[in-house]
């Protein structure tokens, strides 16, 4: 087993210092020569058509530089993923569609005048009935939402296997359930922030915190018709995006500020705003029915999902198809018939948030199950190991089944680290319930995800002095992948960590890497980096066979040193090599092209499993986290701190889903603007114990076996805590989050 | 009066500014003393990104108003490093994986000087108390909390 | 321009002074955890604020025998620390401790606490179930009202123009009584109460109920004294059945609204669940 000097410890983070001492700067933090401030001018209705728009008093003003409307914009004002039907600003003449949809821009020499501005902005609206529910959009008659669109639907999906009618003619027992998802907020705490300006050669520079940037350069191009020549993104340190920041966010209305006013401006959304703007994770009702012997092996799985997709609907075409295939989870079933709609409504805007789609699913999946294992009276692990997916097996969803099935496994683990129930003491009036969950969560193996097509670049020199610097177009958001390149850079070219930069996330100075999304950049710019550093690795082996009279296939790379197998005698050091290398021209810096080898796939997958004890008081229904464990297979874990790191924060990002998180939307209106009304969990919410635990089954095609990780620990954790509820007092949850007036109701009848 | 000159001391250093009555602290550190390190996440207290040291307590910085701080103590994540060493402190959060975004860090770096000052050995419980007032969503706190741990059982 | 003067009062008379010119459309600023909110939200306007902080003469918990005088500037975290508090009023201690969050406790006083007649007001259950009385002061002289009668409506106290609310005397909780607080919010802490509770009895010998102070805050108007509840304790052993009889009582006296926090039904069946398990810990 080879012995790793960075690969697989948990070395600290390259970014840390500027983090612990206040030096990083975020985008909010830049400050420019010159530099103005702006405020966006966001509708005052969710559906309104906007009939007048006096800017007159905003713009006389002392200290406004400008205010933009619609017809301030050269190109279409118009983009978007996938669609580009998001306009930029909505003028006069036309509708909002949500409270984010923006009216007008204020750019004034100071953020109070900014504000001052934006408040003697004066429209007229048409106020209109929004749709405010996927029901109302759906049904006869409903305004469409985007012209065109029949019934609202942005989009479906119908998942097929076998014969759902056999599957449920062969059970000798049906469960069904309809489940609700909340609206759930990334709820980051750097809000989106960002500083534009344009120089004197006419281009563009953005700095902003986001997760594409080269998304952003699309859309900045499609709307302002900047030539994309003329437009630099470069990704700030991002605090926190969870798949909020992953779309464009503020970063049009950013550019359109500078472009036209001509001057660097800074544009910050306070917290409100920001609960406003960028889209949440899709509200869904799923309605799942199961069918399976007495014996417990599972016939039929048949559900509906009806997501609300907001207004734009950004990614639920990505993000519903997850949803769809998740439902069938890690789990071998026969007969499977299951459909999605995405419907476009005038709510909130949706789009991806950690887990892309499967935490719903997961949700009504686990959910389901154990409801099936207490009508069969069957102990539920049994039954769900009754039905796991077994090695060789073929996935029904479409993910690349080439990874070992290491369910077994994982059951196993979680089950040494939960221990045994927790012995209960009679008449104490709290009851205490486990549960259970596994999944096989994805993570993108490829570049683009429309047709798998493209590769994904990494660029990496190495330096006459021994030092190299990486350029890679994924974002650091605080998930480590800086930290996790610099590892692998180090490693593969015998460097010290400190001697290695890592460039993120600039359209000018690295190579087209897609999204930081998915899980992804472990695996797709492991890879490339991997074949960039090989490269370099060559160059110098070829050299350092010349200077050292052998043939290359005998040298290695050993701490820092080029030397020959097996030799006692003193190798060259990197350096020396690098120079020679460096004073002769040779190509020391490198790119790494990765491209998935088959088209079909997009996605890969991993196994997980979590489990929590809960214990439920029984005259006023609160409830505690007593332990939660996740363990997760995703191969070989890069950075084991680092990768606890994800595990933990999604987890208690699931306990906020299942217990206490709803950004509450009502005709339209956000009712909880603020962080006093949508409760993430505190250090005091934690739950009394907490594990995180890998096992490492490599994947072959993985950068060292790698695998993604980040997103997965949502997907089942918070149906491991609902279901444990569920299991201390025998109740069904079919709505998330669960209140303790629920329980109270609940155990009463 | 709308107007007022203050001196306060700020990271060990006497400072004199002309502030406005309706600014916040916050925004007078950040603004004027161009110290970013403590950062804005809400702006209504609660989410304790803007925490700072104000004659030693942790305070929403946010919900201060920068007058107030007239005569007194502010403490920042600035004046945390000890010349050109990190504290014990922001070496233990590096040790244990306890940074990811690094939004809230400061804000949990200053509360946490604070607490091992007046509490040696903290337990889990007292740290979780402790940082309870300060919002991290990347991290899940545990390992926020194994670092804080971590320093009170060094000064032993 | 600033939205707001700033003043920094040397002493009360001082305050008073400026407190009683209507012109200056001024306010007291004490911890600003919820009048800084307030004023950025647009929720209110003022022309002046008067910093109270510093100001020596309310600023102190002073032990004055069979009560507590607690000035009205005292921060939440010295009310949490004090020791003398800890003893007398250990279910006010609680209160002050669980509020907000540590950065709020070490600037929200409880003069402010009780001023912004918040229905769900932390330290006022406690303090209305001790029978605190408030002095307050203006120009005109001095004067003393029940913390009950000062309560008047949400958001709404029935302090006078021009009056200073400058300190609250707390009668000690005698030997034998049993007091506690229960904070009932959706996370355990940077919470707002759904409800919350504060009670305190005290048995004779033989357990018999002598005395028992209920009073429920953030489900009514104002916190208010559940004397249904207490009446069913009083004079009684309390059994579990009692227990629950006095519980469904304070559900039934209670006022609840229906919000996006939650409905009246389900607040009222945290009344109930609540008020049994305060009385539960009292009689323990």
């Amino acid at each position: 087993m080879k012995k790793f000097k960075y690969v697989g410890v948990g070395v600290n983070r390259v970014d840390a210092i500027g983090k612990v001492t206040g030096e990083t700067k975020y985008a909010g933090d830049i400050k420019l020569p010159g530099m103005c401030y702006g405020k966006i001018l966001l509708s005052a209705y969710p559906r309104a058509r906007v009939l007048r728009i006096d800017t007159r008093s905003a713009e006389s003003l002392a200290g406004v530089k400008k205010i933009i409307t619609a017809k301030d914009i050269q190109g279409n004002n118009l983009y978007g993923y996938y669609i580009p039907h998001r306009p930029a600003l909505v003028g006069e003449g036309e509708e909002t569609r949500y409270l984010g949809d923006s009216i007008a821009l204020v750019v004034a020499e100071t953020y109070a005048t900014a504000c001052k501005a934006l408040k003697l902005i004066k429209v007229d609206y048409e106020i209109l009935t929004p749709l405010t529910s996927p029901q109302a959009a759906m049904a006869k008659g409903a305004y469409q939402v985007h012209d065109g669109v029949e019934g609202n639907v942005a989009c479906n999906y119908e998942l097929i296997h076998g014969d759902i009618k056999t599957g449920f003619d062969a059970a000798e027992v049906m469960v069904e359930q309809t489940y609700c998802t909340s609206r759930q907020e990334q709820a980051f705490l750097e809000t989106e922030s960002g500083v534009a300006f344009v120089d004197e050669s006419g281009i563009l520079h953005i700095y902003s915190c986001l997760q594409d940037p080269y998304d952003v350069v699309e859309d900045i191009y499609l709307a302002l018709g900047i030539p994309k020549s003329k437009i630099h993104v470069k990704a700030t340190p991002t605090g926190g995006a969870f798949g909020g920041k992953l779309n464009t966010t503020i970063q049009v209305q950013l550019a359109a500020m500078a472009y036209i006013a001509q001057v660097p401006v800074q544009l910050v959304l306070d917290r409100e705003e920001s609960f406003i703007f960028h889209p949440k994770r899709h509200p869904d009702e799923i309605r799942i029915k199961i069918g399976a012997g007495r014996d417990g092996k599972i016939h039929a799985l048949e559900a509906e999902v009806i997501s609300d997709a907001g207004p734009y609907a950004v990614r639920t075409h990505e993000v519903l198809g997850l949803t769809v295939s998740a439902l069938v989870g890690p789990y071998s079933l026969p007969n499977v018939h299951l459909t999605g709609q995405g419907i476009y409504t005038n709510n909130l805007d949706s789009s991806a948030f950690r887990g892309f789609g499967a935490p719903q699913a997961g949700v009504a999946r686990e959910g389901i199950v154990e409801k099936l294992a207490r009508v069969l009276e069957m102990d539920s692990l049994f039954l769900r190991q009754k039905n796991f997916l077994k090695s060789g097996e073929e996935t029904i969803s479409p993910v690349l089944g080439d990874s070992p099935v290491s369910l077994d496994l994982l059951k196993d683990r979680i089950l040494e680290k939960m221990g045994p129930f927790p012995e209960s003491t009679p008449d104490t009036g709290k009851r205490v319930g486990r549960a259970f969950g596994f999944d096989m969560p994805v993570f993108d193996v490829s570049a683009i995800p429309v047709l798998c097509k493209s590769g994904v670049g990494i660029a990496v020199e190495l330096f006459s002095d021994a030092s190299a610097s990486v350029y890679a177009g994924g974002t650091e958001l605080g998930q480590g992948s800086t930290t996790m390149l610099a590892q692998i850079v180090a490693e593969e070219l015998g460097l010290q960590i400190n001697k290695v930069f890592v460039e993120m996330g600039d359209t000018w100075t690295c190579p087209r890497a897609g999204r930081t999304s998915a899980s992804r950049l472990t695996y797709v710019l492991g890879n490339a980096l991997l074949l960039a550093t090989e490269k370099i690795r060559d160059t110098l082996i070829q050299r350092a066979a010349k200077m050292l009279e052998t043939n290359k296939d005998e040298l290695i790379f050993v701490d820092g040193e080029i030397k020959a197998k097996g030799s006692s005698s003193k190798g060259l050091s990197l350096q020396e090599i690098a120079e020679v290398c460096s004073n002769e021209g040779l190509k020391l810096r490198e790119e790494g092209w990765f491209k998935f080898p088959e088209d079909r796939y997009m996605y890969g997958h991993t196994f997980m499993a979590s489990a929590a004890d809960v214990e439920v008081d029984l005259i006023t229904g609160e409830i505690k986290v007593l332990k939660l464990v996740n363990v997760h297979d995703s191969g070989k874990v890069i950075n084991p701190d680092l990768a606890k790191g994800q595990l933990y924060g999604g987890s208690i990002q699931a306990l906020g889903y299942a217990l206490t998180e709803d950004l509450i939307v009502q005709d339209g209106k956000l009712m909880t603007p603020s962080f006093a009304e949508y409760l993430i969990p505190t250090a005091m919410d934690m739950p009394e114990e907490f594990v995180a635990d890998f096992v490492e089954t490599p994947y072959p095609t993985g950068p060292y076996g790698a695998k993604g990780l980040a997103e997965h620990s949502l997907n089942t954790t918070t149906p491991a805590i609902l279901n444990a509820i569920c299991n201390a007092v025998d109740i069904d949850i079919c709505t998330i989050p669960i209140k303790p007036e629920y329980i109270l109701e609940n155990i009463r009848t | 009066m709308s107007r007022h000159n203050i001196v306060l001391s700020v990271n060990g250093k006497r400072t004199s500014l002309e502030v406005e009555s309706d600014r916040s602290l916050l925004d007078v550190i950040r603004e004027d003393l161009k110290l970013t390190g403590t950062k804005r996440g809400c702006d209504n207290g609660d989410c304790g990104a803007c925490t700072v040291l104000l004659n030693g307590k942790p305070v929403n910085s946010c919900l201060v108003l920068a007058v107030q701080a007239d005569g007194q103590d502010v403490s920042t994540i600035e004046g945390v490093a000890l010349d050109d060493e990190l504290h014990p402190i922001q070496e233990a959060f590096i040790e244990h994986g306890a940074v990811q975004c690094g939004f809230c860090t400061p804000a949990m770096i200053m509360t946490a000087k604070v607490l091992i000052e007046e509490t040696p050995q903290p337990t889990r419980e007292e740290i979780k108390k402790a940082i309870s007032g300060t919002l991290c969503r990347c991290t899940g706190y545990v390992q926020i909390i194994d670092a804080i741990q971590s320093c009170g059982q060094s000064s032993k | 321009m600033a939205s707001f003067d700033y003043i920094k009062p040397t002493s009360l008379n001082n305050l008073i002074n400026y407190v009683s010119q209507a012109k200056l459309e001024g306010a007291i600023l004490a911890g600003g955890t919820d009048l800084l909110n307030k004023i950025r939200s647009g929720l209110i306007t003022k022309r002046a604020l008067f910093d109270i902080s510093d100001l020596k003469e309310i600023s102190a918990i002073a032990d004055e025998g069979d009560n507590l005088r607690i000035g009205a500037a005292v921060r939440m975290r010295e009310i949490a620390d004090s020791n003398v508090v800890r003893d007398s009023l250990p279910f006010l201690c609680m209160a002050a401790g669980q509020m907000g969050s540590p950065q709020i406790r070490n600037r929200a006083t409880v003069g402010g606490n009780i001023s912004s007649a918040s229905p769900c007001a932390d330290s006022v259950p406690p303090l209305m179930a001790a029978g605190a009385k408030l002095k307050l002061r203006s120009q005109d002289g001095d004067r003393e009202v029940s913390l009950e009668n000062f309560m008047k409506d949400a958001g709404q106290t029935s302090i006078r123009d021009h009056e200073v609310l400058t300190d609250i005397i707390v009668p000690k909780l005698g030997v034998g009584c049993r007091s506690h607080f229960c904070k009932v919010g959706r996370r355990k802490a940077l919470a707002i109460s759904v409800i919350n509770l504060a009670g305190w009895l005290k048995t004779d010998p033989t357990g018999v109920v002598k005395d028992v102070k209920i009073v429920l805050g953030s489900v009514a108007p104002t916190a208010f004294r559940a004397k249904g509840a207490e009446a069913v304790l009083k004079g009684t052993i309390a059994t579990r059945s009692i227990i629950q009889k006095a519980a469904k009582k304070a559900a039934e006296e209670s006022s609840p609204i229906s919000d996006i926090r939650g409905s009246e039904k389900e607040r009222r069946l945290l009344v109930e669940a609540w008020t049994f398990r305060l009385i539960e810990v009292l009689t323990s």
